[in-house]
């Protein structure tokens, strides 16, 4: 007995316990009034104590919270900003899908002409020298003097050859001439130079031609093939203006719809198989 | 005696960060009882009579405010008490076994509450038992220590767990 009484406070404990769960049991019934009272009469209290929660919390949720706030918005910002990387790529990888398979159809449609696609990687600077880089070179087979075009029209010919770079002298270049001839009446001229109104580029001059051409606005002009360098055939430009007086000077005027400034990929005529031709 | 009745305001705080700010501050239902943490601290630091003291008057009150049932967790926290202290009498001198102890108080206590939730119909919820009442009770088991030695550090001279 004394040994158990030395052992006091646990046996208090459990009875309390014992007492407790009753009590749990009890309200757990729904039958206890008392606890109602008892939870009525504290209800003031309650409602104190969760004004000064609500200011603990807020307290705690200002101290916590603005960094997680903060984290999650770099993450968001991050994501957005990835998303958008994604969606400028797609897009860009779309356009370029576009342009290739325009070259490709191009190509498909001349069976009898090779091609090195190359993509442009430079431009010069200076306004008076209209010439353009591509990333291909001696290494794909690029030499001088090769056409340079598009499905848009000719480029130039290419000026200057690197292992995987050469350098293309274009259409609007000063110096720059090729045989042509106006498709509906045959006759032949030379092409080439820049033609500007009010800084911007029109097109390019047409010289030499007989002088009894019929030339008229609208004409298409394509490459003769003489001087070998430039298939025959290839679609150039149209005319666009007729010089009525001019001797000595240009004989027309005809616009390219080559984009000069945003022209990204161009095709090199390595080689023309005359017997597919 | 005048230090037991200091016990009731410290309860009184635990009982307040349990009922009103942790549930604010609570993610994924991860809720740790700091009152049954500070009751098994008291309990092996000084006496079972502490612990006893705060897991009543913290329980009872704790189930006043915020449970509907009354008694529930006053009878959960003491049994965590009664545990803990069995243990601890048994181990004075190893401090480092507090943290087990501990955990088996919370454990204890945490399968009072719900074995009596079972009983009075509540929906078995195994997800919720892992993800929440699991690391309920180990947060109150670590959290044990921290306040064992807040304690102890008060109690220069009059601890049972040296």
């Amino acid at each position: 007995m004394r040994k158990l009484w030395k052992n006091r406070p646990m046996w208090i404990a459990l009875i309390a316990i014992v007492l407790l769960v009753v009590l749990a049991g009890f309200t757990a019934n729904g039958s206890g009034a008392k606890d109602g009272l008892f939870r009525t009469a504290l209800s003031p209290v309650a409602a104190f104590l969760h004004t000064a929660e609500s200011e603990v919390a807020d307290f705690f949720v200002r101290v916590f919270t603005p960094s997680e706030i903060s984290e999650e918005n770099a993450r968001l910002r991050e994501t957005v900003l990835l998303q958008e990387q994604k969606l400028a790529l797609l897009d860009e990888t779309e356009k370029e899908n576009a342009r290739l398979s325009e070259l490709l159809n191009f190509t498909e449609a001349n069976p009898n002409l090779r091609f090195v696609t190359a993509s442009v990687i430079g431009r010069d600077s200076n306004p008076y020298i209209d010439t353009i880089t591509l990333n291909a070179g001696s290494r794909s087979g690029v030499t001088e003097k090769m056409a340079v075009i598009t499905p848009d029209g000719v480029v130039g010919r290419v000026s200057e050859v690197g292992p995987n770079w050469c350098r293309v002298k274009t259409m609007c270049d000063d110096k720059m001439r090729i045989s042509v001839m106006v498709q509906r009446t045959r006759d032949e001229g030379m092409l080439g130079g820049r033609c500007e109104s009010d800084g911007e580029l029109v097109g390019t001059y047409l010289y030499y031609l007989p002088g009894k051409a019929d030339v008229r606005t609208g004409d298409t002009i394509r490459t003769s093939g003489i001087g070998g360098f430039f298939p025959k055939g290839l679609y150039v430009g149209t005319v666009i203006e007729v010089n009525e007086e001019g001797k000595g000077t240009h004989d027309a005027i005809v616009s390219m719809d080559i984009d000069f400034l945003h022209l990204e990929e161009a095709l090199i005529v390595v080689g023309v198989d005359e017997a597919i031709g | 005696m005048k230090r037991r009745l200091l016990l009731i305001p410290a309860a009184l705080a635990a009982l307040f960060l349990d009922a009103f700010v942790l549930p604010a501050l609570s993610s994924n239902g991860i809720r740790p009882l700091f009152t049954l943490s500070l009751a098994m601290a008291a309990t092996a630091v000084t006496a079972v009579q502490d612990g006893m003291l705060i897991a009543i008057f913290g329980g009872l009150f704790t189930d006043l405010f915020c449970n509907p049932y009354l008694g529930l967790s006053a009878a959960a926290y003491l049994v965590a008490v009664v545990i803990t202290y069995g243990f601890v009498r048994k181990n004075e001198q190893r401090r480092a076994l507090l943290l087990l102890f501990a955990l088996i108080g919370a454990v204890a206590a945490e399968l009072i509450i719900f074995v009596f939730s079972l009983a009075i119909g509540a929906r078995f919820d195994a997800h919720r038992l892992l993800s929440a009442t699991l690391p309920s009770i180990i947060l109150e088991a670590i959290l044990t220590y921290p306040l064992a030695a807040l304690y102890r550090s008060r109690e220069k001279g009059n601890t049972l767990y040296k």
